[in-house]
């Protein structure tokens, strides 16, 4: 079932070794700029509902268990406050998926803009 | 009063002698110290040079899927736009070469990020495309463009090194 994330509650979002700067203790910003697939850009950058969520899962690759990764936190108020949206996309598999989407990830300029705030606001677990 | 002298001694010349109000002499340097000084310098160039470099050039290592989320490899575009950036500004004299964050983006580009003082600098070198895009960030606040070339960007990014 679909479900309204409150404005204070988490989202985790799995972080490569190589997205993170030891120098500040922060992801950088290539962990929040949209891939694209297909030749066509992802429609949001997935996350999971870090209270509906384990975290020791969400740190695990769901194709590949055994490689495990850093995980940044955001509150999701600080994506809407950046005038993105954060939905809720259960899937089968994880129900705890979650999605923030935006016209702005799709320029180049505002999603830099973007990643870099959203960056500089997650805490690393 | 200060002064300096110049003189020479049998077995060393000495450029500048500075003595103090006191008449004790307080520094001395020679051409010997100034041209030592300047090789550690350059040889510190050198040395964050090529770790820069080896850190843009270990990104070729990543393969498909490095993030989990299914990013692609860092092209050799982008490496070679990174390597080359980094290099102009190497040479030039003017500048302090820093060590910056080295980091890879999903779509294969990199993302080299410079902090000074209460201000950064972050370039993206794109996986293909013949463009650039930058931020420069003062006290939180983000302000950024696309440039079409490589002389534009090395322009943008000498004033921001040189303001902070």
């Amino acid at each position: 079932m679909v479900e309204k994330i409150p404005n204070d509650n988490h989202l985790h979002r799995r972080v490569s070794s190589v997205n993170y700067d030891s120098r500040t203790g922060k992801c950088t910003e290539g962990t929040y700029l949209l891939r694209i697939r297909d030749n066509k850009k992802e429609e949001y950058l997935s996350v999971d509902w870090a209270e509906r969520a384990k975290l020791e899962i969400s740190r695990r690759d769901p194709n590949n268990p055994g490689r495990i990764f850093k995980i940044a936190e955001l509150v999701v108020e600080e994506p809407l406050k950046l005038g993105l949206a954060v939905d809720h996309i259960p899937t089968s598999k994880n129900l705890a998926h979650a999605g923030i989407s935006g016209k702005d990830l799709f320029d180049e300029v505002a999603s830099l803009k973007i990643a870099a705030q959203l960056a500089e606001k997650s805490i690393m677990r | 009063m200060e002064s300096i002298i110049s003189y020479d001694l049998p077995s060393m010349r000495y450029d500048q002698i500075d003595i103090s109000n006191t008449g004790r002499t307080h520094s001395v340097i020679s051409e010997l110290d100034i041209q030592i000084l300047k090789a550690q310098i350059n040889s510190i160039d050198l040395r964050i040079r090529h770790e820069i470099i080896s850190k843009i050039l270990d990104l070729n290592n990543l393969g498909e899927d490095w993030d989990s989320y299914g990013a692609t490899k860092i092209t050799v575009d982008a490496i070679a736009k990174a390597h080359y950036f980094i290099s102009k500004v190497a040479e030039d004299k003017n500048l302090i070469l820093k060590l910056p964050s080295v980091s890879p983006e999903p779509n294969g580009g990199i993302l080299l990020k410079w902090y000074k003082n209460n201000s950064e600098f972050l370039v993206w070198f794109t996986a293909k495309e013949e463009h650039y895009i930058y931020l420069e960030s003062v006290m939180g606040v983000r302000e950024g463009s696309k440039v079409g070339s490589m002389p534009e960007l090395l322009i943008i990014f000498k004033k921001w090194a040189g303001r902070y």
